[in-house]
């Protein structure tokens, strides 16, 4: 990413804004370069982040709840560093506790002057469900020293149970007896590994 | 052999899948007891060894390590949040030979395994936070 991609950079504004569903831009280490703001504001003030309308100033990797997600997600810009990806999409859930919400994430290669210059993160949510609380999802980034500790899925929200090695969703959870009085770890469930992350592994 | 030690089979999948692909000798499992079951049994030149598990966490079990199987070099791994950077210091200055923080690439994995000291002279810091 050179200073005249970021000037070019900037004529993709309207071309952000004006696509559907949540927009942005980052470098091939998760560096925000620029986003659709409209959308991402309203997703934001609507899943109680209001700190993040402002100017953006994130990364990706940093951003993500918990090290394996991040690490999934640096394995995936590594593939469009290096030119193995140009194109790569999953689903995955982004609930509110009243909401159960299916996303899908389309990453698309940037190229500017001929180089490859990031990756465009086109994040549209396929259905909406309404359901009882699930108040272990209030505040999904709580984590207490002393609690028990479950482990979620950062890609399907499923939580693992541990004597049976069976991962179930949330309400489930909740019907098998589990309390909200946990510390949450988050990582990636194997069949969300096997979808998301071992397709780019094996392209090296 | 190199042994991956973390509870998120992802990240033991990852990992292997990194290491087998530069014809590493690898075995990973999910916690520090079963590590130590591992130490105890098959010459081990490096540890990956994640900080933050349930059961056995990973100082506690970097402390065994350094105590009973001194020729193993360690390489301590901890993710951003939750003091991860702290701990990596943490566990530096009780020996570990190497330090790795989530999210990280196989270049950095292999350069910190290939940089580090051969196991005689294990303790030393190769990789100051």
């Amino acid at each position: 990413m050179t200073p005249s991609h970021g000037t070019r950079l900037q004529q993709y504004a309207p071309f952000l804004e004006a696509l559907d569903g949540i927009v942005y831009v980052t470098n091939f280490d998760g560096d925000f370069l620029a986003c659709g703001t409209r959308h991402w504001k309203e997703f934001a003030t609507n899943n109680g982040a209001p700190h993040l309308t402002g100017p953006i100033a994130l990364n990706t990797l940093r951003s993500c709840s918990d090290s394996e997600t991040a690490q999934a997600y640096a394995i995936i810009y590594d593939a469009f560093r290096t030119g193995k990806l140009d194109s790569y999409h999953f689903g995955l859930r982004c609930d509110t506790p009243s909401l159960k919400r299916e996303l899908r994430m389309s990453l698309t290669i940037l190229v500017l002057d001929g180089q490859r210059a990031g990756i465009i993160h086109h994040c549209f949510i396929l259905a909406e469900t309404e359901r009882p609380f699930v108040r272990l999802l209030e505040n999904p980034l709580a984590a207490e020293a002393g609690k028990s500790m479950i482990r979620m899925c950062s890609y399907c929200l499923r939580i693992k149970q541990e004597l049976v090695d069976v991962w179930i969703e949330p309400e489930a959870y909740y019907r098998a007896g589990g309390g909200s009085d946990v510390s949450i770890s988050h990582g990636i469930c194997p069949d969300c590994h096997n979808r998301v992350v071992a397709p780019v592994l094996r392209l090296n | 052999m190199i042994l991956v030690v973390d509870d998120d089979e992802g990240a033991r999948t990852t990992y292997e899948h990194w290491l087998k692909g530069e014809g590493l000798d690898v075995r990973s499992v999910e916690d520090g007891r079963a590590a130590l079951n591992v130490l105890e049994n098959t010459p081990t030149a490096t540890v990956l060894l994640d900080l933050f598990m349930p059961g056995m966490e990973g100082i506690e079990t970097l402390r065994a390590i350094k105590r009973d199987h001194p020729g193993s070099r360690v390489v301590v791994m901890s993710g951003l949040r939750y003091a991860g950077s702290d701990m990596l210091k943490a566990a530096m200055a009780l020996g570990a030979d190497g330090a790795l923080e989530k999210p990280f690439s196989l270049n950095q994995l292999l350069g910190i395994i290939h940089g580090m000291p051969l196991p005689a002279q294990a303790g030393a810091v190769v990789a100051p936070l």
